[in-house]
C-alpha cells in the first residue's frame, strides 16, 4: 500500500486534529497574512461614508449565537465608521439572542462619547418576523414600548426624532437567514420597497450568493459576507479586530482543506479505486433503471 | 496564559469541548452537553415567549389598552387543536395569521423579487458580466422546460444551464465551508482567549 492508498483510508480524526491545529495556532500566534479589499466591500464602505453626518440608522441584529463570529465583527466595524460620522444608531433584533449581541457591539460607540438614549438605543427583541417589522416601519413605538434596558421608549430623546422608517438614512440587517427571525428578503420588502430607505446587508457566507442579486438589481446598496468581509472592512477603517485575526485561521484552514482535497483526488486516480457512490454504468449501478442483467 | 475565573466562561468552554468530543467518538459527555443544550434552548424559548406576551399584550392591556384582549383570545384559540371537539376554532387565528403574513409580504414582493430581479437580469447588457448573468439565467431556466422534448438547441442550452447551476452550487458550497470554519474559529477563539487566556 503506497502513500496515496493510505490517504484514501486516513482516519478522519487525523484530519480533525490537523484542522484544530490549523485554526488554533494562528489564533494564539497571528501570522498577519495580507488581506486585499474587494469591490463589494469597498462599495459598501463608500456608501456608508456618503451618509449625512448626524443622521440616524437602524440596525437589525437578526442572527443566532452560531453565526456570531461571522456577523458581530461586521457590526463592530460598521459601528466604528458610523461613530466617526456622528451617525446615531437604533438597534433591534428578531432573534432572542440578538439584543445581547447588539449590546456587545454597541459598546464600541461609548469610546466615541456616545450616550445611551440620545445617540444610540438597543430596542431589544421583537417576535413575529415580517409583520412586526412592517408595523415597526410604520410606527416604531407601537412595537417597542420598553427598550432592552426597560426604559420607556417614547421618552428617549433619540426615539422622539423617529416616527417611521423614513426617518432613517440607512437600514442594515446582520442576517443569518429567515428561520425564526426576519430574513434579508423581508428587510428588502419593508425597508426598501415600502419606505425607500437604502439597505445594506451583513450576511453569513452561506447567504452571500443568494443575496448578491439584490446588489446587482440596485435594491441593496452593499453586502458584506462573513468574516472575510469583516477583515476587509477593518482594513478600510484602519482598525484591526477579530475579523483580521480570524482570517489567518480561516486561510490556514482553507489551505488544509485544499491540500487534502488535492491529495485525496490524486490518490483516488492513482490507486484507481473510486470511492463513494458508484457512478452510472458501473457494475453495481446500471445506467438504465431496471437494466439489471441486460 | 491567564485562565478565566468566571463560571459562565468555564461552563461555555466545557460545553464547547463536550460537543467537539463527538469528533473522537460518541460519548456520555457529548450526550450530556447535547441534552443540556436542547433543554436550555426549550427553556429560553418559553421565557422569551412569556416575556413577549407580557410586554406586548398583558402589560399594555392592564394599563388600559383593552383592545388587546382580542389578539389574546385569538392566541388562546390556537390551543383548541388539543381538544378534538373544539379543534375547528384554531382555524380562525391561523387564517388570520396566514392572511396577515401574506398581505404584508405581498407589499413589495412582486417589485423586489420578480420585476426588479428580471429587469436587473435582462435590461442592462452593457458588460461581459451582464451577458454571463443573462446567458446563465436563460440556460438555467431552459433546463427546467419539461413541457417539450429536448431538441438540438434546447439540449445545448439545458446542458449549459446545468454547468451554470453546478458553478452556482459550488460557490454556495464554498461559502458554506467558509461559514463552518468561521464558526469553529469563533469557538476556538473563545476557548483559547476567553477561557485559557492566551
Amino acid at each position: 500500500m503506497d502513500i496515496f492508498e493510505k490517504l484514501q483510508d486516513l482516519d478522519r480524526r487525523v484530519f480533525y486534529l490537523l484542522m484544530a491545529l490549523a485554526i488554533a495556532i494562528p489564533i494564539i500566534r497571528p501570522i498577519g497574512l495580507p488581506i486585499d479589499v474587494t469591490d463589494p466591500v469597498k462599495r459598501t464602505y463608500d456608501f456608508v461614508e456618503s451618509l449625512p453626518n448626524g443622521s440616524i440608522v437602524v440596525m437589525g441584529f437578526d442572527y443566532e449565537p452560531g453565526d456570531e463570529i461571522d456577523l458581530s465583527p461586521i457590526a463592530q466595524a460598521i459601528l466604528h465608521q458610523l461613530a466617526r460620522k456622528n451617525i446615531r444608531v437604533v438597534a433591534l433584533a428578531s432573534f432572542p439572542a440578538g439584543p445581547t449581541f447588539a449590546e456587545e457591539c454597541l459598546a464600541v460607540l461609548e469610546e466615541y462619547g456616545y450616550e445611551y438614549g440620545k445617540d444610540y438605543i438597543n430596542l431589544g427583541h421583537y417576535a413575529g418576523g415580517e409583520p412586526t417589522l412592517a408595523a415597526f416601519a410604520n410606527n416604531p413605538t407601537s412595537i417597542f414600548v420598553r427598550d432592552w434596558l426597560g426604559n420607556d421608549v417614547a421618552s428617549l430623546p433619540l426615539m422622539q426624532e423617529i416616527s417611521s422608517m423614513k426617518d432613517f438614512s440607512m437600514a442594515m440587517t446582520l442576517n443569518d437567514g429567515p428561520t425564526g427571525g426576519t430574513g434579508t428578503h423581508e428587510w428588502v420588502r419593508q425597508a426598501v420597497m415600502a419606505h425607500n430607505v437604502p439597505l445594506i446587508m451583513g450576511v453569513t457566507g452561506v447567504l452571500a450568493a443568494s443575496n448578491e442579486t439584490y446588489v446587482q438589481s440596485g435594491q441593496c446598496k452593499g453586502i458584506l459576507a462573513g468574516l472575510r468581509a469583516a477583515a476587509e472592512y477593518e482594513q478600510l477603517i484602519d482598525r484591526k479586530g477579530i475579523g483580521t485575526t480570524g482570517m489567518d485561521a480561516q486561510s490556514m484552514a482553507h489551505m488544509l482543506i485544499v491540500i487534502f482535497v488535492v491529495l485525496g483526488n490524486i490518490g483516488m486516480f492513482l490507486s484507481k479505486k473510486p470511492s463513494g457512490r458508484p457512478g452510472p454504468g458501473s457494475p453495481s449501478r446500471p445506467a438504465v433503471p431496471g437494466g439489471e442483467g441486460k | 496564559m491567564r485562565i478565566s475565573t468566571e463560571i459562565g466562561v468555564w461552563v461555555g468552554a466545557l460545553a464547547a469541548l463536550g460537543i467537539y468530543s463527538v469528533l473522537i467518538k460518541d460519548n456520555p459527555f457529548y450526550r450530556m452537553v447535547e441534552h443540556i443544550f436542547v433543554g436550555a434552548s426549550a427553556g429560553i424559548a418559553v421565557v422569551v415567549g412569556l416575556n413577549t406576551f407580557k410586554s406586548t399584550a398583558w402589560t399594555p392591556m392592564t394599563e388600559g389598552n383593552y383592545l388587546l384582549i382580542i389578539p389574546m383570545l385569538l392566541g388562546l384559540l390556537l390551543y383548541t387543536r388539543y381538544f378534538p371537539s373544539a379543534a375547528w376554532l384554531n382555524r380562525i387565528p391561523l387564517s388570520f395569521l396566514m392572511g396577515t403574513s401574506a398581505g404584508v409580504a405581498m407589499r413589495g414582493a412582486v417589485e423586489s423579487q420578480i420585476v426588479g430581479q428580471i429587469s436587473a437580469t435582462m435590461v442592462n447588457l452593457s458588460s461581459i458580466d451582464a451577458w454571463i448573468v443573462f446567458v446563465g439565467t436563460v440556460c438555467s431556466l431552459s433546463y427546467f422546460f419539461l413541457t417539450w422534448k429536448t431538441g438540438k438547441v434546447t439540449g445545448v442550452t439545458s446542458k449549459l444551464g446545468r454547468y451554470f447551476m453546478m458553478a452556482a452550487f459550488g460557490a454556495a458550497f464554498g461559502n458554506t465551508v467558509m461559514g463552518r470554519v468561521s464558526a469553529a474559529i469563533g469557538r476556538f477563539t473563545f476557548i483559547l482567549k476567553n477561557w485559557l487566556g492566551f
